[in-house]
């Protein structure tokens, strides 16, 4: 449909109603992306205050078994500073074609950040050129499909690693 | 929740303002003012400037917005019957504006680049396109300015009467008559399209009734609708109704009152069809 007629000379143009929701949606993306950064920070001070009780118990010190738990804890939170979630799924979101989406996206922090996708493509061609991507890319790695199902559109789960320290 | 909006609205014997609301439901005049204007002071012509004495339609475009108290608010302009030329258009790929930029533009008689072209969809993939001269729009903007309005947008009161009334009941069969203090458009539509769309100039005699009766048939036919069923608004469209419910037409008046302040029927507003 066309929008309101004008014959000004001058035209005043209003923005329309898809460029208000898209400009609505990338708002609360922005907040979404706020919120999930707030919420790795808050996490990260909490796993860095425990290693450092943990360092100061003498008992740890004695038990190899809860001093590697301490070490995992440390590498967690390493991870959680280096690689917070919305830096992960900016990088994931450079590196999609625009026909490709994710339905789902679970990430994993241990030593490492393992990320658990459900992705959707509107063309196989486009799941190609996304796992090309990825597989090109320096920050994922162990990149592992799952089973596809393919016909038009074409859906996937995907199982890969995020490299914090991978170049640009 | 109400939103309203100002419509200012032109045409050779008065300028008006209406004060307009729209929520939820259909929108409603809050308020309606019209002041006259002297004889050959506003003259709307496609070509040739309009404002042949800009004195007097300051003026009372001046006591209207005195009279509304509403000066912040942007108001949707409102040009007269007969400052634009307009083609019925079915645009193939082109999109229906630029088609509409073509095909209007050739032959006017001054440049492609001081048309100022807009359309209204008729239908499936049919659009009214108009062109108006921008020295003429730039009259009318000049003086709105001057009278201290925030020009929001800029229409035309036959496109906009169309538009409303296509929306009342779209898939009607009859032929709309659109007066104008100096002329009228006649379009005739049929499952939801308009088909043909003729303006003519008004001449008002005793024999109009008459002349526009033959014109709404012929426009019919050329648009394969059987015995019209005729809608009017504009000014002057009481005394039409009246005249061609005489002469044995089915007729009824394009909208009714819509709230109580009109100084006039509301199907005597063309423009009313800008405020929906």
């Amino acid at each position: 449909m066309t929008s309101r007629r004008d014959f000004s000379t001058r035209p005043v143009r209003g923005a329309s109603f898809r460029e208000r929701a898209f400009l609505g949606l990338a708002a609360a993306a922005v907040a979404v992306s706020a919120a999930l950064a707030f919420q790795a920070k808050r996490d990260l001070g909490e796993a860095q205050a425990a290693v450092e009780a943990a360092r100061r118990d003498p008992a740890l010190r004695r038990a190899p078994a809860l001093r590697d738990a301490a070490g995992t804890l440390a590498a967690q939170a390493l991870a959680t500073s280096e690689a917070p979630p919305a830096r992960i799924l900016a990088d994931l979101a450079a590196l999609m074609p625009g026909d490709v989406r994710l339905n789902a996206a679970t990430l994993v922090y241990g030593e490492t950040v393992l990320l658990e996708l459900n992705v959707a493509a509107r063309e196989d061609a486009a799941y190609d050129r996304f796992l090309e991507n990825l597989t090109a890319s320096p920050r994922f790695g162990d990149i592992l499909p799952g089973a596809e199902s393919r016909g038009g559109t074409v859906t996937a789960p995907l199982r890969l690693r995020y490299r914090p320290g991978g170049a640009p | 929740m109400q939103r309203a909006r100002l419509v200012l609205a032109f045409d050779a014997n008065a300028v008006a303002a209406a004060r307009v609301s729209s929520g939820l439901g259909a929108p409603r005049i809050e308020a309606c003012l019209q002041e006259p204007l002297p004889t050959g002071a506003l003259r709307p012509s496609p070509w040739e400037p309009n404002f042949a004495d800009a004195g007097p339609v300051r003026e009372a475009l001046g006591r209207l917005r005195q009279a509304l108290g509403d000066q912040k608010r942007g108001a949707v302009v409102v040009l007269p019957t007969g400052v634009a030329r307009t083609a019925l258009l079915e645009p193939s790929a082109a999109g229906p504006r630029e088609f509409a930029r073509f095909r209007l533009t050739q032959g006017l008689p001054y440049p492609a680049s001081e048309a100022l072209v807009d359309i209204v969809a008729v239908g499936k993939g049919r659009f009214l396109g108009a062109a108006v001269r921008r020295s003429i729009v730039a009259e009318y903007e000049e003086a709105v300015a001057s009278a201290g309005f925030t020009q929001e947008r800029l229409d035309l009161a036959p496109l906009a009467a169309l538009d409303a009334l296509l929306r009342r009941s779209p898939a009607a069969a009859g032929v709309d008559v659109i007066l104008g203090d100096v002329g009228f458009s006649l379009a005739a539509h049929r499952d939801g399209e308009v088909w043909a769309f003729r303006s003519r100039l008004r001449d008002e005699d005793e024999e109009e009734p008459a002349r526009i009766q033959a014109e709404a048939e012929r426009t019919a036919a050329a648009a394969g609708v059987p015995s019209p069923r005729i809608r009017v608004v504009g000014p002057g469209a009481r005394g039409l109704l009246n005249a061609l419910s005489f002469r044995g037409m089915t007729v009824s008046p394009g909208w009714e009152g819509q709230g109580e302040h009109l100084p006039v029927e509301a199907c005597e507003l063309a423009w009313l069809g800008a405020a929906q």
